[in-house]
């Protein structure tokens, strides 16, 4: 192994060269304050915005940082996409009418709904169910 | 003079404030760890300043996505963005693979008798960086974070995702390098023998 050496000021081994280095990246620099000001500009750009909150979990990994929104948060985004509320209830009502439509058609709409255009479909000249796939779906939860 | 406004408040509580859109805590936060992150990535990356700044945003960047979801008392502001830093740093060294050869690089000093103790500060500094650069990545990695960052083997047992004893192994190893790699300057960088 190589002798013990000291410098002028009685620092040994690798001490001196770690003083050194961390006595050099002390100064500030006009470089550092521009990169300073770019990275407090992207903060005031990302910082959230009341009402609109996202659900990362950061524990750590660089990868952390990026998650999608999700719970509570992505149901208030999909929700306001849609329109809101009144919207939602429009959509629900409209879904309810065609499920009653397809299932008791009116008179009148019966032969609209026949693929030939006349009469509507008996469960015995056909054998097979209409609904039965909607009736599985069901009882399978 | 504080280095900051807020020298008081510890980095969650300035990124739990940023998180609820307060933007003094946005400027507090930026200045306190731009220029750790920055050194950081400095050192990592062989001294490359353009490279280190992108780093540096990239990493903070992600800090700033991540606060909405901080969970206090999870994980240190600072030890997780020691660990993106690095491995940022890690993905870009491995892009550029055929990095400079030691002795490609500029003779740092200046080997008059009566240079400056600036430019010996100076020389030994960049003495320092070069050898750095020829460690094998996890072995920088932990003495900078040891040596030069100052931090804790615990600490960076959490950053490098280790353990404390393989900690000490690689910054054990990293040191008896940089000492080999460092020896053949001594008489240049204004070392004498001891006996």
């Amino acid at each position: 192994m190589m002798a013990e050496r000291k410098d002028d000021s009685g620092q040994t081994g690798l001490d001196a060269y770690f003083s050194a280095a961390a006595a050099e990246t002390e100064a500030p620099s006009a470089a550092l304050t521009a990169l300073m000001a770019r990275i407090e500009a992207d903060a005031l750009r990302e910082m959230p915005r009341a009402g609109l909150r996202t659900d990362p979990v950061p524990g750590l990994g660089a990868g952390a940082a990026q998650r999608p929104l999700g719970g509570r948060a992505g149901w208030r985004e999909a929700l306001a996409a849609l329109g809101g509320w009144p919207a939602l209830a429009g959509l629900a009502a409209a879904s309810l009418v065609g499920v009653w439509i397809g299932a008791a058609p009116p008179d009148g709409l019966a032969p609209l709904l026949s693929p030939l255009g006349a009469g509507t479909f008996v469960l015995d000249e056909t054998g097979v169910d209409p609904l039965s796939g909607f009736d599985l779906a069901l009882l399978e939860g | 003079m504080p280095y900051d406004a807020m020298t008081d408040r510890a980095d969650e509580e300035l990124l739990a404030a940023y998180a609820r859109g307060d933007a003094a805590a946005a400027r507090a936060l930026t200045l306190r760890l731009t220029p750790r992150v920055f050194a950081h990535a400095l050192r990592m990356l062989g001294g490359d300043r353009a490279e280190a700044e992108d780093v540096t945003q990239e990493a903070l960047l992600r800090l700033w996505r991540a606060a909405p979801g901080w969970r206090p008392g999870e994980a240190q502001v600072r030890t997780w963005l020691y660990r993106v830093t690095a491995n940022l740093c890690i993905d870009r060294l491995r892009r550029r693979r055929s990095g400079p050869a030691l002795d490609e690089l500029p003779e740092p000093v200046d080997d008059r008798p009566s240079a400056s103790e600036a430019m010996q500060t100076r020389a030994r500094a960049d003495a320092l960086q070069q050898a750095l650069d020829r460690l094998p990545e996890r072995q920088r990695q932990a003495v900078i974070l040891r040596h030069l960052e100052g931090l804790s083997n615990p600490e960076i047992a959490q950053i490098m995702d280790i353990g404390p004893r393989a900690v000490e192994s690689l910054t054990a190893r990293g040191k008896r390098m940089l000492e080999t790699l460092l020896a053949g300057r001594r008489e240049e960088l204004g070392y004498q023998d001891d006996g």
